[in-house]
């Protein structure tokens, strides 16, 4: 059975349970070690614990980095 | 003469903070920023574009060249809001450096002074250092100065706006009224109005538009340096004070009489 999740505002289908690093390193960012935050319902998850983190269904996730600001 | 800017322990030797963002391209960016010879500048923190995720990361570039990032909280119109980016932030960029932005109104992009403050406390509690983007009102700056905060920026004149030093007097009573670096944020138009914010006594300034917008964004930038460490100058040399009458500077003694 897939997951439906919400990631970056749109929703999205795992087909396999996945921890929050698995699911990250499937989006082949180009720099996923440094310059990458993630928060899942509003809480943000350190880069530590990214590798324990399971992704749940209805799960909302925001991935950011830094970008031009004032 | 030794006149470094100490934030939240950090020392700095440019007063002037630039903004990263509406410059023409990043070339133009890093030749602006090096003219301003700032060595701390501004960025946002926004979703990564996941269908397009390879374009070119800001970081990389700053980090290239050695300059302190300040993150902000740009964009955040509730308390919840503007602490969860203050976090993302951390995360990103291993700074507890923030630019705390609680806006209440698109048209004005005012800071809500209220959400401001209720932010400050928060993220002070968790270990930030906050530098708060505020309204230029003694109190308020006051009372950011006693919840923590490790520096004021109150604005000149409403952000993008170009106006200047609406309200130098209350930067002067900003001035009296706090002892953490107080740092003009938002408004500033052109070169003497960073000279005007300077005189006032603040401890610095942080501007993007200006100079990302102008026509020559490189000039720009210098023309800010250059009107910083004048203003910086004249505020430490000590002004003359205002007179309502003339007073001659040649000698009265001595005229011709034909």
């Amino acid at each position: 059975m897939s997951t439906n999740i919400k990631v970056n505002g749109e929703f999205r289908s795992l087909e396999t349970p996945s921890t929050l690093r698995e699911f990250l390193l499937s989006l082949n960012l180009p720099s996923l070690e440094r310059g990458v935050a993630v928060c899942i319902n509003g809480e943000v998850v350190r880069k530590a614990e990214w590798a324990q983190t399971r992704i749940n269904p209805d799960d909302e996730l925001e991935i950011v980095n830094a970008t031009q600001g004032g | 003469m030794n006149d470094e800017l100490k934030i939240g322990g950090e020392t700095f030797s440019s007063r002037l903070i630039l903004g990263t963002a509406r410059y023409p391209n990043n070339e133009v960016l890093l030749q602006a920023l090096a003219a301003g010879g700032a060595d701390m500048v501004t960025v946002a923190i926004r979703r990564v574009n996941l269908n397009d995720p390879t374009g070119e990361n800001i970081l990389s570039l700053l980090r290239k060249r050695n300059i302190r990032i300040l993150p902000n909280t740009a964009g955040c119109y509730t308390v919840k809001d503007a602490v969860v980016t203050a976090e993302l932030a951390r995360e990103v960029l291993e700074t507890d450096f923030i630019k705390l932005e609680v806006i209440a109104d698109e048209d004005t992009l005012y800071p809500d002074s209220e959400k401001v403050l209720e932010g400050a406390r928060e993220l002070v509690q968790k270990g930030f250092k906050v530098m708060p983007y505020c309204t230029e009102d003694p109190i308020v700056c006051k009372k950011l100065e006693d919840l923590g905060c490790v520096a004021v920026m109150p604005l000149g004149a409403p952000i993008g706006s170009g106006m200047g030093i609406l309200n130098p007097y209350n930067i002067t009573l900003v001035r009296n009224a706090v002892n953490v670096p107080l740092i003009v944020d938002a408004g500033v138009g052109t070169a003497s109005d960073v000279a005007v914010a300077m005189e006032l006594g603040c401890d610095g300034v942080l501007l993007n538009s200006a100079v990302a917008q102008a026509k020559e964004p490189q000039m720009m930038a210098e023309a800010m340096r250059q009107a910083c460490e004048a203003g910086r100058k004249a505020y430490l040399a000590g002004r003359i004070p205002r007179k309502f009458f003339a007073e001659a500077s040649s000698p009265k003694q001595g005229k011709i009489a034909v």
